[in-house]
């Protein structure tokens, strides 16, 4: 193994070294101005006026950690910035800081990303993201959040987890190395679930546009259709959404409650699927389903 | 003395560069302009191999700045000053990519489009798509693999000063770069980048 020049990789990267990067006099000479001010050696201070610095520091802490978080809308582009909590977040979009204090952070996205590292979280400290479409919350992590035109909200996860609860909908974790997506609730947003082909986030938002829904027969009838859908596409979620629906007291809730049971059986989850029949039939006990359930 | 412009990067002698140092220990603005003046291009160069744009290697060319004058007084001349400038450039670079690459990956789509074509470098200077595609089989390798062959493959840096920028064994840069050459080439196979068939010069 000697320090020779290995040809092949040498042609491969060619081009890069061709098109090595290039610092111009006049942004060198920018950098400088930005640089040379904080090139100055720290004060040094007396003692006894270091000492009542700190002491004054100390106290104007005290009273800052006493006092409510102010809001204070900052309408500009953080970078790389670091906040009270300890944490960083790194922006080149408008972000509206709600809360900023040592115990909460809690930012504002309309559009664009944001990229925020969290160290891990003492008890009673909260960080969050608040978009158009989806609250993120995290427990000490690296994550990105990126709202798009159309509202729709993406979370990266690169460490730790993050919980992301979609406006009205029922929270979800979205776990290192896995990106979650929130659409707005609209059809709309649910056609667009369905054409990237997250199944999963289609048929929640529309589960939760007819849940939203009036009262009523169009309403259950669509539960009882999107519960199909759930049944073919999504199996492993079908329990939760027929659970819902039989929690409800529509003309479908005995349907429901026995689909539930169902979808548990067919899931392979059989001492589930048999507590859930057992409640269909304490519910439903004329129900002409009750007596296939007992064979489970 | 001392008049406010450096030799060339790396070639000042060793009496030069001590008498240099002790200005810049002594905060002395101009020979900290001078060595700015000096080397902020080659810090820009090695920071831009490492991070993702223009703009976060002139960050990264004003921490190193900041960080140097912090610093300087630990400074013990064992090695040159543009080593030791380097050696905070990579360690500053590296950081970030640490935080920020995680996020950042080539699509299947931009392998399919090179794949089952293979490109001269000659053509890879004309196309910009292929160029990024070769850029980010750099981005896969293992840090410490890609720190070692960007130094020596793109900066022309040898492997003992290397080794004293990364502060690790002689035997551990070269370890290092027959490992990324082989995993460069690899991952330039696999997307159908193809080196052999070229004559660069």
């Amino acid at each position: 193994m000697r320090d020779e020049p290995d040809h092949a990789v040498q042609r491969l990267l060619a081009p890069l070294t061709r098109q090595a990067p290039h610092l111009t006099s006049d942004r060198e000479a920018a950098l400088w101005a930005a640089v040379e001010p904080k090139l100055r050696p720290a004060p040094r201070w007396p003692a006894w006026l270091a000492l009542a610095t700190l002491g004054a520091a100390a106290a104007a802490i005290t009273l800052l950690a006493t006092r409510p978080a102010p809001t204070q809308p900052l309408d500009v582009p953080l970078a790389a910035r670091p906040l009270p909590s300890g944490a960083w977040v790194e922006t080149a979009d408008a972000v509206e800081v709600t809360a900023a204090t040592a115990n909460q952070t809690h930012l504002r996205l309309t559009t664009g990303s944001l990229a925020s590292r969290v160290p891990h979280l003492a008890p009673g400290q909260r960080y969050l993201v608040e978009t158009p479409t989806a609250l993120v919350e995290v427990r000490g992590t690296v994550f990105t959040v990126a709202v798009d035109a159309a509202g729709a909200t993406t979370v990266t996860v690169d460490e730790g987890r993050v919980e992301v609860t979609p406006t009205g909908r029922a929270p979800r974790d979205a776990r290192a190395g896995t990106r979650l997506t929130v659409e707005a609730p609209t059809a709309a947003g649910a056609a667009r679930a369905e054409a990237r082909g997250d199944v999963a986030e289609a048929l929640d938002i529309q589960a939760h546009l007819l849940f939203s829904a009036p009262a009523g027969l169009a309403r259950d009838n669509g539960l009882l259709r999107l519960g199909a859908v759930y049944d073919a596409r999504l199996p492993q979620a079908a329990p939760a959404f027929w659970d819902r629906v039989a929690a409800g007291d529509g003309p479908h809730a005995e349907v429901a409650s026995f689909r539930h049971a169902d979808a548990l059986r067919r899931l392979g989850q059989l001492d589930a699927a048999r507590a859930a029949a057992a409640a269909f039939r304490a519910r439903f006990p004329q129900s002409p389903r009750a007596v296939e359930t007992t064979r489970w | 003395m001392y008049a406010g412009t450096l030799p060339l990067p790396g070639v000042a002698s060793p009496d030069a560069e001590a008498a240099l140092v002790r200005q810049l220990v002594d905060g002395d603005e101009r020979a900290w302009r001078g060595l700015h003046r000096a080397h902020a291009a080659d810090v820009y160069r090695v920071a831009r191999r490492f991070v993702d744009g223009d703009a976060e290697a002139e960050e990264v060319v004003q921490e190193v700045f900041v960080a140097a004058f912090r610093y300087i007084d630990r400074f013990r001349g064992g090695s040159r000053l543009r080593t030791w400038l380097y050696r905070i450039t990579v360690n500053r670079a590296l950081k970030r990519r640490r935080w920020r690459t995680r996020r950042r990956e080539v699509g299947p789509e931009d392998a399919e489009r090179t794949a089952g074509h293979a490109i001269t470098p000659e053509a890879l200077a004309a196309d910009r798509q292929a160029l990024a595609v070769l850029q980010a089989c750099l981005d896969r390798l293992e840090p410490r693999k890609r720190a070692v062959l960007v130094l020596h493959e793109l900066e022309g840096l040898d492997t003992r000063e290397i080794a004293e920028i990364l502060q690790c064994p002689r035997s551990t840069v070269l370890t290092r770069l027959s490992r990324a050459r082989q995993d460069l080439l690899r991952l330039a196979q696999r997307r159908g980048l193809r080196a052999d068939d070229g004559g660069d010069a």
